[in-house]
């Protein structure tokens, strides 16, 4: 069981890392991540809350709240991958013939209309090839694979019928 | 909260026409780090996460149900402070259920700053032992794991 669970961790990830990233991105990622890992511990004082505020808050700066089919619509702040709304769906729901998956990512977004923070379940869509339609890249509260519970470029299709990504969708789950 | 009052994106996204659900303390650091797997009604995703629903409480019936909610390592490695993380895991028995074994007292931030340095290395083994007692015990019927795994499926791992 460990070991299936582990194979389907490390297929997510390969499938999603092949299919949106380069392999320089996924280098410079790693060394982030390495170095990281070694930089943390030596911090005098925690300031990851802070940071996370602050990238929210400056991806609000630019966040518009009409265009669904660009990235930098205001729930897209921790979306990594397809958006569901240039596939053929929306931007909450899943185009037709793919699932959405019964897992998700949450994160936190500004929405630069009122300046409330909402949480925002990052659903995939599975079951069916990549859209390959409008890729966007949300880092809002991500972490590197080492805390891969935390890391949005896996591929977030557990408990769906496959682990084949389509695109994503973000579902507004209430004000944070 | 003065923003939140003013209302000018109701126009633009029509989810945010209707009352949105406010999120505060453990109930939203619970939904922002827990939900997404664990389900936003605690139900678990079949064979992959376990459900909370009327399932977590059970362990408290236990003698190793407690050590076992402090080590298991979504919640040992948890990125809240020990404060935060004995807040949610109270918040969760008292909001899944089932009734907590008489007695149970709430988690405290010092016996999770204990226990979170050694997370098990083998949760899933933990998990199916203490299961395994609840099936023993009656608390719970042997057709249910948490996990939606049926008991054949279980005695064919």
């Amino acid at each position: 069981m460990i070991g299936k669970g582990l194979d389907r961790l490390v297929e997510g990830m390969s499938r999603r890392i092949a299919q949106r990233s380069s392999r320089r991105s996924f280098v410079s990622r790693l060394g982030m991540a390495v170095a990281g890992g070694v930089a943390l511990p030596i911090l005098p004082v925690d300031r990851r809350g802070q940071i996370k505020m602050a990238h929210a808050e400056e991806f609000a700066k630019t966040a518009q709240t009409t265009d669904k089919t660009a990235c930098n619509y205001w729930r897209y702040c921790s979306s990594d991958g397809y958006l569901c709304s240039c596939c053929g769906g929306t931007y909450n729901q899943c185009p037709p013939g793919s699932q959405p998956s019964p897992t998700s990512w949450v994160g936190t977004c500004i929405n630069p209309d009122d300046g409330q923070a909402y949480l925002i379940a990052y659903r995939d869509c599975c079951g069916k090839d990549s859209c390959g339609q409008c890729a966007c890249l949300g880092l809002e509260g991500e972490y590197p694979v080492y805390r891969s519970e935390l890391n949005n470029d896996i591929i977030w299709c557990f408990g769906a019928p496959t682990m084949v990504y389509h695109c994503s969708s973000a579902v507004l789950i209430g004000k944070a | 909260m003065a923003a939140a009052l003013a209302w000018p994106a109701a126009a633009a996204d029509p989810e945010l026409a209707a009352p949105v659900k406010a999120y505060e303390g453990a109930e939203l650091d619970f939904t922002l780090r827990c939900k997404g797997c664990h389900g936003f009604e605690g139900q678990g995703t079949e064979g992959h996460v376990p459900r909370l629903k009327g399932f977590v409480g059970l362990y408290t019936h236990l003698p190793g149900g407690r050590e076992f909610l402090l080590r298991v390592p979504g919640v040992a490695r948890s990125r809240l402070d020990d404060e935060r993380l004995a807040a949610v895991l109270n918040w969760m028995i008292a909001t899944y259920g089932p009734e907590p074994a008489p007695g149970f007292a709430p988690f405290t931030p010092e016996e999770v700053a204990q226990a979170r340095v050694t997370p098990f290395p083998d949760p899933l083994a933990r998990r199916a032992r203490l299961v395994a007692e609840l099936h023993e015990r009656g608390i719970l019927p042997a057709a249910d794991d948490g996990m939606g795994v049926s008991a054949e499926a279980r005695a064919a791992r």
